[in-house]
């Protein structure tokens, strides 16, 4: 058998060389889409809480500054039965039908309702007979539900996001 | 010729070098992104308990308020005559998942020095001539984030 030229010989990488780099570029391939994925989990996992974090709290202030301006409530299955002042519960209500004074002795009304995924607000004015039949406004359509009740005496807001997590307000009517 | 040699084999080692570096640089980002993470997550974790407890402990000054007071004071209060404590373990919320978050509450009335005797107090009919009645109903919620303790209370005062 021929042998290579010594020149030749050492222009080349030995085979030992060349697998211990290609070893070691994997291993830098690997670290890397290992970093990768492991950004990619927190992200989620931060992702997760976000209702928590983020969607509730602020649900939660806005229905605190809508709540404390009624001066009574009252708790029902769906905004039908809120409307007809019908079949009140105490627990499990999707609506919470709300009472608001006038500084003049007029009174408005509101009815703060969770339905199709969304908590809504519907407000009928003390100059207007009927109640709007779409949503005044959409408070938000985070929650995956929000169940109101009143069984010790103060009215809870409890809400559930999209991965089953859960917080429970509390607050009454000033 | 022989400085060309050392050039060549200098060379051929360098790749090497240049993949230790490489790995070194990883391993370090790598820690300090892993710490980082860790770091939000557990500040996370901290506002996500801490949004939770205040719910809590909100409702439970609610709750104090709206007792009829006769419940304040009788015997199945839900509030222990001072220095008893009522303690109960607590869900406040659920976490991503469902997994619960508990705590532990504890809940004590305590009277105040010029109620009459028969209401725990040391008052007379002389300091108290009209036999009135002022209780001190504090809940205090114990609760863990990591491996620290935190306590939060609330105390609402009732009259009559």
């Amino acid at each position: 058998m021929k042998r290579l030229p010594e020149k030749l010989r050492r222009k080349a990488f030995t085979v030992l060389e060349m697998t211990m780099a290609m070893a070691l570029a994997m291993g830098i391939a690997a670290t890397v889409i290992g970093l990768l994925q492991q950004q990619v989990s927190f992200t989620s996992i931060l992702t997760k809480f976000s209702f928590l974090r983020d969607d509730a709290p602020q649900v939660n202030t806005l229905l605190s500054s809508i709540v404390s301006r009624a001066d009574t409530y009252r708790l029902f299955g769906s905004y039908q039965n809120a409307k007809s002042l019908s079949n009140p519960v105490r627990s499990n209500a999707t609506t919470l039908w709300l009472r608001f004074r006038n500084p003049d002795g007029s009174i408005d009304n509101g009815a703060v309702v969770f339905e199709n995924e969304e908590l809504n607000f519907y407000y009928k004015n003390h100059n207007t007979a009927n109640w709007p039949s779409s949503p005044s406004w959409t408070i938000s359509s985070k929650p995956t539900s929000v169940v109101f009740a009143n069984t010790s005496g103060v009215l809870e807001i409890t809400m559930r996001g999209p991965t089953g997590e859960e917080i429970t307000y509390a607050g009454n009517p000033d | 010729m022989r400085n060309l040699k050392h050039r060549k084999s200098r060379e051929r080692g360098s790749a090497l070098i240049e993949i230790a570096v490489s790995y070194g640089v990883l391993v370090t980002i790598a820690v300090l992104t892993l710490k980082a993470s860790v770091n939000a997550s557990t500040a996370q974790m901290w506002t996500v308990k801490q949004a939770m407890t205040d719910a809590f402990v909100t409702r439970e000054s609610a709750l104090a308020s709206r007792y009829p007071f006769d419940e304040v004071t009788g015997d199945s209060s839900l509030w222990a005559l001072y220095p008893s404590t009522s303690a109960s373990t607590v869900t406040v919320g659920k976490l991503p998942g469902g997994a619960e978050v508990t705590a532990k509450l504890y809940r004590t009335r305590i009277p105040d020095s010029n109620n009459l005797p028969s209401a725990g107090g040391s008052g007379t009919s002389t300091t108290n001539p009209g036999g009135t009645e002022a209780w001190k109903l504090q809940s205090v919620l114990a609760y863990t984030v990591g491996d620290k303790e935190y306590v939060k209370t609330r105390t609402t005062l009732r009259t009559r």
